[in-house]
């Protein structure tokens, strides 16, 4: 059977929304067994959700509208994400023209800009620090996924998350091309700071003084909170399925529009996705959490990769 | 991209030898960070290593049994000796060396990518030269990152202020040397690379020495404290 | 015996000394030490003579030597010799003397000092630590020398290049030996600076295989034989081997502004150490710049490697010329002088015309001696007046008839007077600069020159004609704090002190200089820690300077006299041929 081109797109759309929550779910529960503890039910973050979405909105004195149309808005930039990169098929459906892999880094950074004025809208000083941190590590965060993609963009000369994934899977060797592998390492470690994990932030802590991300859901409350904490599993999801789909492992994806591909496809995704997870919550639990000031060195050190994968891909050894 | 076009899809074998050859210079970035003696020298150890598998991997792909010699010997002297040397010469191996860079880190590290980058640039002729000289050259695709490495082992030695940083700058200098020797310096006379490693290890003695008499005069490797000759 | 052998006596002889001065006492130490020099000087000169018609002596494919060879084989063992007798009056005259008598002089002077110490244990272990300083000052003398012959008369580049950085370190151990504060600060700053100019060099080397080894195959590629003639290299290549050649052994040679390491390692050295640097090691260095700029001037032409020589030939000078003005310590005024040399010898090289490069080789050699026996003037004065700094010595002429007048001699040598041998050879640069139309830089050149003749000769003036200040604290006077703490801790005094820093009992680190200002006078005060200082000091407070270190100046100073007035034709036809090497006119 095969399905419309449009009906895949729509599948992506909600294989990322509906899949994130199981994901950072069996990655709760993978940390706490790395740890020691029992841990979450693996369905846990459904749970919370439903029971948020059942709840009131409470708004903080003195908040405008922003508060509540944050959280809405950074929803929606990560339901149109997924329609821009290749989630489930290996060539590009009719909307992944609709914007590359810039206007893609774009509304993921809109996304994080609509959750950190909601936060900065509540006044409380928590939410504000955690706003205001996030915006400045965000901006030399920023550099580093520019450096991704420019080096992306001209080792497969385009700008198509789709053709860099189609060139990997073209030739094992171009999976060794040392600016790939330098691209693919810097994004890893973007993807670390920008899941807020360990050595960047503590995601499960509950210390304020050291929070980042955390800190900017402090005000929130009922369905804006449940799409707050949905919107950044979503944005784990999108930030995996680029590692993985783009860098690392484009293998899997559904070359045909047939209802079995595109199965199989979901289920390859969420198992990659899954071990992807578990590679990280290793990391997490290895190393320490940076002081904050040091923050800078560590992503001064990414950027330095990004930059070394663009110079030897330009002078050719690469 | 006009530099790029000599590219002729690099063989599995040659990202390898390319990508250990990153890894040499993402080690070479990491010693301006290394805080204690222990990590510079572990960190030395483990480039050596690297430069030990490139010269295999360039080995076996040109066939060529001079390379193996020159593998072990580099493993042995360098990844063995030299670094116990040092080690037991100083004998105070969790010296704390954090105050030695005479900037902070971000700066030292952008500094350090742009002499990276004149490197890259400075090597890149060169490149061009070797290939089109001699057909496919695995190995001299990777001058460019062999330039890299000498620059940015002198920018360690110039940023860090401490005995163990410069020497092993120093050595991370001649490792960098090696690589190029390996890339492009194809059947070299083996005599060459064995008189390279025993000045190696004399060296190894001699700055083992100095830097222990450096730390009995002055109780700290740092040297910030050696500014009494000028003029 | 072939020529061949030579040259492996050349190399041999050394070891073996090197050998002996480890193993045996330091009767043997010297006498091996003494006879490797005068050797090594032998053989250098029949070596010099059966090359001076052009040609290559050679002993299988390890080792070989040209007319090029021959010169600086010449000054490195010349100075190997004047050092080796030298050192024997440096390191306490009465003792080395009295060994080579007997040993009855080292048992007389146990006795002495223990009598009058009253400890003899404590006596005896201060003879232990001396001896220490004494075996590594000669085993390091021998290996330092061995290695610079060496790096001359080795055939393969990257050999040359090993040989020069095994004298860097070795150099470094030499002058950390006295065990200063400023001595490990030199050797330090010394190894590291040097260290990263070789390694640059080490890339010129493998950068000149690439280019060569297409054209001479991969096992020639960097045989001196081979590569003295070769054509048709890469022109980008060579030209990158060469600007590296010049950085790297450039750093090692102490042309600006790489030579900062150079005025602090000259002056904090021990003395012979100083003459064997500045003579002998900064020609060896250029040694290999000139094997380079061989190669260059065959595939790239004249212009771009006189250009790179002169502008940093020409920097060299300038800095050196400033600095000689504003010098207050003798040993760096020195240094500073050898820059100044080498950056003469540099712009001559980089005129690049026959004439100009024989006058440069001529330089190499008497700079060697004038040098040498400049450095040897100034050790003895350091010993006479316990300072090194230039106003506190004065009246030098009177304190030192023999050793004030040699050194006056040496510095008239370096400023190129009329009658010593660096007058002609300046002459003979700037004549080649005239004729090859560089007259720019010829006026430079003099200008310079004069500028830092003025400053070597008013500070030479000052310490040995100006006279004695009876006040003053110009000579080691008993007691006279203004001395202990004049070029800082035991500065002047370290020779036999060197390593009882760290091994000394009692009063561990307090500051050497207390002991020198109460030891002066000979005796040895109770409960002082640091009795080894004392030894040069008998030396010069009772017995005055002895022959061991006149002969050596007398023999520089003679041989600038002569090769001034009327060289032998058998060097100058060296000197010319060499001169042809490097123009790439060779008859084959």
């Amino acid at each position: 059977m095969s399905l419309s081109t449009y009906v895949v797109q729509l599948i992506q759309v909600l294989t990322v929304l509906l899949l994130a929550p199981l994901l950072s779910g069996a990655i709760a529960r993978f940390e706490a067994r790395l740890q020691g503890r029992r841990g979450p039910r693996v369905l846990q973050p459904y749970y919370d959700f439903w029971k948020l979405f059942a709840k009131e909105t409470l708004r903080p004195n003195g908040s405008s509208t922003l508060f509540i149309a944050g959280p809405v808005v950074a929803f929606c930039c990560y339901l149109i994400v997924p329609m821009l990169i290749p989630v489930l098929t290996s060539f590009p459906l009719p909307l992944g023209y609709m914007g590359d892999i810039l206007g893609g880094g774009f509304i993921l950074g809109l996304g994080s800009f609509a959750v950190a004025l909601s936060a900065a809208d509540t006044q409380s000083p928590y939410a504000q620090l955690g706003s205001s941190r996030a915006m400045s590590f965000g901006a030399l965060g920023e550099p580093i996924v520019l450096f991704v993609v420019f080096s992306v963009g001209v080792i497969t000369r385009t700008d198509l998350p789709y053709a860099m994934a189609a060139t990997i899977r073209s030739s094992g060797s171009a999976m060794l091309a040392p600016a790939h592998v330098l691209a693919a390492i810097a994004f890893f470690l973007v993807v670390l700071s920008e899941t807020g994990r360990i050595p960047v932030e503590t995601h499960s802590g509950t210390l304020e003084l050291g929070m980042i991300d955390e800190a900017r859901a402090f005000e929130h409350s009922g369905p804006a909170m449940a799409l707050l904490t949905w919107g950044s599993a979503m944005k784990q999801m999108i930030l995996y399925t680029i590692l993985i789909n783009v860098f690392v492992a484009p293998w899997g994806l559904a070359s045909s529009t047939s209802a079995m591909a595109v199965l199989l496809a979901v289920l390859s995704l969420l198992g990659k996705a899954l071990v992807l997870g578990c590679v990280f919550a290793v990391v997490d639990d290895s190393f320490a959490k940076l002081r904050l000031f040091k923050i800078t060195e560590y992503l001064a050190g990414s950027f330095l990769i990004a930059v070394l994968a663009l110079l030897v891909y330009l002078v050719g050894v690469g | 991209m006009a530099v790029a076009t000599v590219v002729s899809s690099p063989s599995a074998f040659t990202s390898i030898v390319t990508l250990f050859g990153v890894g040499v210079l993402v080690t070479e970035f990491l010693m301006l960070r290394a805080h204690l003696l222990r990590s510079q020298v572990r960190l030395y150890m483990v480039q050596s290593s690297l430069v030990a598998a490139v010269a295999l991997a360039t080995g076996i792909e040109q066939g060529n049994s001079g390379l193996y010699a020159v593998s072990a010997l580099s493993f042995i002297i360098k990844v063995v000796i030299v670094p116990m040397v040092i080690l037991r010469l100083m004998r105070v191996d969790s010296a704390d060396l954090s105050q030695s860079a005479i900037m902070k880190l971000p700066s030292m590290l952008y500094i350090a990518l742009v002499t990276a980058a004149c490197g890259f640039f400075i090597g890149v002729p060169f490149r061009t030269a070797s290939v089109i000289g001699r057909g496919t050259a695995t190995a001299g695709n990777a001058v460019p990152i062999d330039i890299a490495i000498v620059l940015v082992a002198f920018t360690l030695i110039v940023l860090r202020r401490d005995v163990i940083s410069q020497v092993a700058g120093f050595f991370s200098l001649e490792n960098g040397i090696t690589l190029f020797s390996i890339s492009v310096a194809r059947n070299m006379p083996f005599i060459t690379d064995v008189a390279t490693f025993f000045d190696l290890l004399v060296a190894a003695v001699v700055f083992g020495l100095l830097m222990r008499l450096h730390h009995m005069k002055t109780r700290t490797l740092s040297t910030h404290v050696l500014d009494r000759l000028k003029g | 015996m072939s020529a061949g052998t030579w040259l492996i006596g050349i190399v041999v002889v050394p070891a073996v000394a090197t050998v002996l001065s480890y193993l045996f006492t330091s009767v043997v130490r010297r006498v091996a030490t003494v006879v490797s020099g005068l050797a090594t000087l032998a053989l250098s000169v029949m070596v010099a003579v059966r090359v001076a018609g052009g040609g290559r002596v050679v002993a299988g494919t390890l080792f070989g030597a040209d007319s090029l060879s021959g010169i600086f084989l010449l000054v490195t063992a010349f100075l190997y010799a004047a050092t080796a007798i030298f050192s024997i009056g440096y390191l306490g005259g009465s003792r080395g003397m009295g060994e080579l008598i007997g040993r009855v002089g080292q048992v007389v002077r146990q006795g002495a000092s223990a009598g009058k110490d009253g400890d003899s244990e404590e006596a005896s272990q201060q003879w232990a630590v001396s001896d220490r300083f004494d075996k590594r000052f000669f085993t390091g003398i021998n290996i330092f020398c061995g290695a610079m012959s060496a790096a001359l008369i080795l055939s393969n580049l990257s050999l040359v290049w090993v040989a020069i950085e095994i004298t860097t370190v070795v150099s470094a151990l030499l002058v950390s030996l006295e065990d200063t504060d400023g001595a490990s600060e030199a050797a330090w700053k010394y190894v590291i600076i040097a260290s990263m100019g070789l390694g640059l060099s080490l890339l010129g080397v493998f950068v000149l295989y690439v280019a060569a080894a297409p054209v001479l195959g991969s096992s020639h590629a960097l045989q001196i034989g081979y590569l003295a003639h070769v054509h048709g290299l890469a022109r980008g290549t060579v030209e990158l081997a060469f600007v590296l050649a010049v950085i790297g052994f450039g750093t090692k040679m102490g042309l600006a502004p790489m030579h900062t390491w150079l005025p602090d390692a000259h002056s904090e050295a021990p003395t012979p150490v100083s003459a064997l640097l500045s003579g002998s090691l900064l020609a060896v260095s250029f040694y290999a710049i000139l094997r380079f700029e061989q190669v260059t001037v065959l595939n790239v032409g004249n212009v771009f490697p006189h250009d790179v020589l002169l502008a940093f030939g020409v920097l060299s000078l300038l800095i050196a010329a400033l600095f000689l003005l504003v010098q207050r310590d003798m040993k760096r005024m020195f240094a500073y002088s050898s820059v100044e040399h080498m950056g003469i010898i540099a712009i001559g090289a980089g005129f690049g015309v026959p004439i100009a490069l024989a006058g440069v080789m001529l330089h190499v050699v008497s700079h060697g001696l004038a040098k040498g026996t400049a450095f040897f003037g100034a050790g003895s004065f350091k010993i006479k007046f316990g300072t090194k700094d230039i106003s506190r010595i004065s009246g030098g002429l009177t304190a030192l008839p023999w050793s004030g007048s040699l050194l006056l001699a040496a510095v008239a040598a370096l400023s190129a007077l009329p009658p010593f041998a660096l007058f002609r050879s300046e002459f003979m640069i700037v004549d080649g600069g005239l004729s090859a139309g560089q007259d720019l830089g010829v006026v430079v050149l003099l200008v310079l020159v004069t500028v830092a003749f003025a400053g070597l000769s008013w500070n030479t003036v000052k310490i040995i004609l100006s006279p004695d200040r009876p006040n003053g604290p110009s000579m080691l006077a008993p007691g006279s704090p203004a001395i202990s703490g004049s070029s800082g801790p035991s500065g002047g005094l370290g020779t036999g002190g060197g390593l009882d820093a760290g091994a000394s009992q009692g009063g561990g680190h307090d500051s050497p200089g207390t002991a020198v200002s109460a030891s002066v006078d000979g005796t040895i005060p109770p409960g002082s820690s640091d009795n080894s200082v004392i030894m040069p000091l008998e030396v010069a407070g009772s017995q005055g300077l002895c022959a061991w270190m006149v002969v050596p100046m007398l023999a520089g100073v003679v041989g600038l006299v002569l090769l001034g007035l009327h060289p032998p034709a058998d060097f100058m036809r060296l000197v010319d041929s060499a001169a042809r090497e490097l123009t790439g006119r060779v008859a084959r």
